[in-house]
């Protein structure tokens, strides 16, 4: 399948009464064996890159950068940033192998806190990354079972998606090899 | 504008207290009375649109936000018609139980995650 149509969520915000909306999307993340690992990831235009937790990353065994960007932190989260790229496939789309830069947070040794909210690391997808390979298209049918809308993600061509990933990890100076932790 | 239903005593505002993974429900979960009025609010207003497959979803994912937002813990759960069945909560749990599966076999699982 080349399309996904995913619901829109919806939630109450119990202390006021409004409500919310977002879209979760399971992408199968790809380790350094190569075996496959569901993880769901928010999609969010507003995120600066891709982002998850560095120590979930290296419990789940995927590649990423041994060491930290010297200097620099994650402004929201204060948290280190190790930047590397993230590879997986979209869980229920097809088998098409997608890869994005993506900040991987945080000490990889150390697991976050949930009760720190504010430095928690999130699991979030830059769906602007991909748009040579992806359509996002968010709608609603007022006719529609999904009842607050639909994101649907549409694949533009497979051939291009391979070529672009080839081309993106040499434009980027970033050969997988560097990833060795 | 603001719906008329806020429920302050929801247990994910229950406030500054660290929740670990373990002591939060598991099992299945019968969707709060709270839960349920707002679901019955959106059959009222949707009408047949919200078919068995939408007031299931519904009802499954704002019982997990009833129990488990705020608290930052992702939540593994398969979708039932009597409300979510917690497999796992945390990232620990949840790797403990879907390490070394293939994805593909995981259908019908699905993750929460927190807001």
């Amino acid at each position: 399948m080349s399309k996904l149509e995913i619901p829109i969520s919806t939630k109450v915000l119990w202390h006021t009464g409004d409500r919310c909306f977002w879209v979760d999307i399971d992408l199968h993340v790809k380790d350094r064996a190569g075996h496959w690992h569901q993880r769901a990831f928010r999609v969010d235009t507003a995120t600066d890159l891709t982002t998850m937790a560095a120590y979930e990353a290296k419990r789940l065994g995927l590649p990423i950068p041994a060491h930290p960007v010297a200097g620099a932190v994650h402004k929201q989260t204060g948290l280190a940033i190790h930047s590397g790229f993230l590879r997986f496939r979209i869980a229920g789309l097809n088998t098409t192998e997608y890869a994005v830069s993506c900040f991987f947070l945080g000490d990889p040794d150390t697991p976050p806190n949930p009760n720190q909210p504010v430095t928690y690391p999130r699991q979030l997808l830059q769906p602007l990354q991909l748009l040579d390979q992806l359509r996002f298209t968010m709608d609603k049918d007022p006719t529609s079972a999904a009842i607050y809308g639909t994101l649907t993600v549409e694949q533009k061509s497979p051939n291009c998606a391979r070529h672009r990933l080839h081309q993106d990890s040499l434009k980027l100076n970033r050969p997988w090899s560097i990833f060795n932790l | 504008m603001p719906e008329r239903f806020i429920d302050q005593n929801a247990p994910s505002l229950s406030g500054g207290v660290p929740q670990p993974p373990e002591s939060l429900p598991h099992g299945l979960i019968h969707p709060p009375p709270k839960v349920q009025e707002v679901v019955a609010a959106e059959k009222a207003k949707f009408g047949a649109r919200v078919t068995s497959s939408v007031e299931e979803r519904l009802l499954n994912e704002w019982t997990l936000q009833y129990y488990f937002e705020h608290l930052g813990h992702e939540v593994l759960y398969r979708q039932t018609p009597q409300g979510p069945e917690v497999l796992a909560v945390g990232f620990e749990e949840i790797f403990a139980r879907t390490n070394g599966i293939d994805p593909e076999a995981m259908t019908g699982l699905k993750t929460w995650m927190p807001g």
